[in-house]
């Protein structure tokens, strides 16, 4: 294990470094995110504004901008983003020097997308924490939260992490049948930002599409820890959650491991 | 030890048909084309020998290497690296090699060159005095020091092949794969390139395969070359067999002042040879004659050529390893 740790670490070590050489194009992305949170809030009082009732499918308006404050802190925890780089790998040929490390490229990139994720720690995950933190004092809405869930909403987090990963990273594979990779990438995020409940809490959903995100496993991203801390799921519904996203991270991690063996024994590896 | 069977590799390709209409059609049924980068091709390579695997470029030879460094599945036939099977244990097999694709890097780009170092140690679980003393050698005989706090992108070419190269042994690998690893750099660099790896299979009897269009690399490096054309391998023997065998012509080139057509020369059957031995080109005023020595003297030759033409200089040539190369590429074929 140590030795696993020490090997890969040394991939997840790099890209931070790469990360840190970027910050100025880090911190405009951070900046980006952010301003678009804002936006979403300003868009959510104005549908709340023009509501004839105070409550819409069980939100208030400040329960409301609480879900959207933690479902951007769980975007920031779990965030993974592997087709990119498998796109690039692939696109110009330099996956052939991924492949001559002794080190399995599936394991290489979740530690490549782990030294991303640690920035994204450091510079959206504790600022919307800070953030979380303060509206939650200034607006003594302190029960609008279940603090007292916050190591399992860690937790869950990290579990999310690992579907968001194995999700994306088989997703990415499509990449090696199809040649496209712009469009995948447009693909990817719309299905992950929809059903994750990025965009807008799920039981917003019409029944059939509800159903369907069901048999996806994005709402383990992110849906899930948000609804823990939101003090939304608890008791035996809380243990449930829990299982549904260790029961994904295991079948996506096999699933992925299928999947890329399989890329692998066909794969076209572009240039000289 | 490294043994091919009967390895081929094909693509499928999609033929598109010109313009916009061909583009359309293309998109929904293109023709499947099948092209065998690397057909049924055998050989076996031992410990420590040095070996330039040459030919034309789409020859085959990036695809027969991606193969061999488990990179690429052969459609068909078995690769074994000391009893390794690369392609189904590649990780394995990673732990025992060496790359260097000339187009490309193993280094972080955008990261300082020691970083990308200090990341290759933890990769191939090196210990640190291990590291230490492979790192000093490096800087020996490659003289990385120069610019190992320059991140990787602001290298020059040669030296970011330098950084390569040393990446590529810095965990002491059995095998050595350089693909045209000499390629863009200039006369110093490449000296430098061979000698680094000329010095790492003396200190190390590392297993060499080197693919190049620089024959002055072969000239200096193998003792052994293997000839691929259109996937076949067409020779695989020593270089100096070929050069016995193919660097038995002689050239001589003449300035001539008179306008006569090489055609009617006839020098054939004035030598009494077959036309195929002979290759004469003129162009403008240089009559270029290749023959073969054995069987027409220098003098002879000259002599037939002064005694009907008016020729104003005359210069003598052996048969060169690039000529010879070009030749078997030509011919498609080795005949010893
Ligand atoms: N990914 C690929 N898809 C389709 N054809 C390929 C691919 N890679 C190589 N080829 C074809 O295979 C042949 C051999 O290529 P390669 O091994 O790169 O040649 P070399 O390295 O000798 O120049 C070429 O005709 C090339 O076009
Ligand atoms: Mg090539």
């Amino acid at each position: 294990m140590k030795r696993f740790l020490r090997k890969y670490g040394a991939f997840a070590k790099g890209s931070f470094e790469v990360a840190v050489m970027y910050r100025v194009h880090i911190l405009l992305w951070v900046f980006g995110d952010f301003f678009s949170l804002g936006l979403t809030i300003l868009l959510w009082v104005a549908i709340y504004a023009n509501s004839p009732t105070e409550m819409i499918r069980g939100f208030t308006l400040i329960q409301m901008i609480f879900y959207n404050l933690v479902i951007h802190l769980t975007g920031s925890i779990t965030y993974m983003s592997p087709l990119s780089d498998v796109a690039e790998d692939y696109y110009d040929g330099r996956i052939s020097m991924s492949l001559i490390k002794p080190a399995s490229y599936a394991i290489q990139l979740f530690f490549r997308n782990l030294g991303n994720n640690l920035f994204s720690n450091l510079f959206i995950t504790l600022p919307t924490f800070l953030l979380i933190a303060t509206v939650s004092l200034a607006t003594h809405q302190t029960d609008t939260l279940a603090w007292l869930s916050f190591p399992i909403f860690l937790f869950s987090s990290l579990l999310g992490l690992f579907i968001n990963y194995f999700a994306n990273f088989i997703f990415s594979n499509l990449v090696f049948y199809t040649d496209a990779t712009f469009g995948m990438f447009q693909l990817n995020q719309a299905i992950v930002r929809i059903f994750s409940g990025a965009l807008i809490p799920l039981n917003f959903f019409p029944g059939w599409l509800r159903t369907l995100a069901g048999f996806l496993p994005y709402a383990g991203v992110q849906y899930i820890p948000a609804m823990i801390l939101l003090g939304r799921t608890t008791g035996s519904d809380l243990l449930g959650a829990i299982g549904v996203q260790v029961l994904w991270v295991v079948f996506l991690g096999f699933a992925a491991q299928l999947v890329w063996s399989h890329s692998l024994s066909r794969m076209k590896v572009m240039g000289g | 030890m490294i043994e091919v069977k009967n390895l081929t590799k094909e693509f499928v390709k999609y033929e598109k048909e010109k313009g916009l209409k061909g583009l359309l059609k293309g998109f929904f049924n293109a023709k499947k084309v099948i092209k065998k980068a690397v057909d049924n091709i055998s050989f076996t390579i031992n410990e420590g020998e040095m070996v330039g695997y040459i030919g034309a470029n789409g020859a085959g030879k990036s695809t027969t290497i991606k193969m061999l460094t488990g990179i690429l599945t052969p459609t068909s036939g078995e690769v074994r690296i000391d009893g390794i099977i690369p392609y189904q244990n590649r990780v394995e097999n990673a732990k025992r090699i060496g790359v260097v694709f000339g187009q490309r890097t193993q280094l972080w780009w955008d990261l300082p060159l020691s970083e990308s170092f200090l990341i290759l140690k933890e990769i191939y679980e090196m210990d640190d005095a291990f590291y230490e003393e492979q790192m000093s050698f490096f800087n020996r005989i490659l003289n990385l020091d120069e610019f190992i706090k320059s991140p990787v992108r602001t290298l020059s070419l040669g030296q970011r092949m330098r950084a390569d190269i040393a990446a590529s042994l810095l965990h002491n690998p059995k095998v050595l794969y350089l693909d045209e690893p000499t390629i863009g750099l200039d006369v110093n660099a490449k000296q430098r390139m061979r000698d680094a790896i000329k010095m790492m299979n003396q200190k190390y009897n590392t297993t060499v395969i080197l693919t190049t269009h620089d024959l002055d690399d072969i000239a200096e490096l193998c003792n052994r070359i293997l000839i691929i054309d259109n996937g076949k391998v067409i020779y695989d023997g020593s270089l100096h067999e070929i050069k016995e065998k193919y660097g038995t012509t002689k050239r001589i080139e003449f300035e001539v002042r008179d306008e006569l057509n090489a055609e009617s020369l006839n020098l054939a059957s004035v030598f009494n040879v077959h036309p195929d031995e002979l290759e004469i080109t003129r162009e403008d005023k240089k009559l270029s004659i290749v023959f073969p020595k054995l069987k027409i003297s220098v003098a002879q030759m000259t002599e037939e050529i002064l005694r009907r033409f008016d020729v104003q200089d005359i210069s003598i040539f052996d048969a060169d390893i690039e000529r010879i190369v070009a030749r078997i590429y030509d011919e498609g074929k080795v005949t010893l």
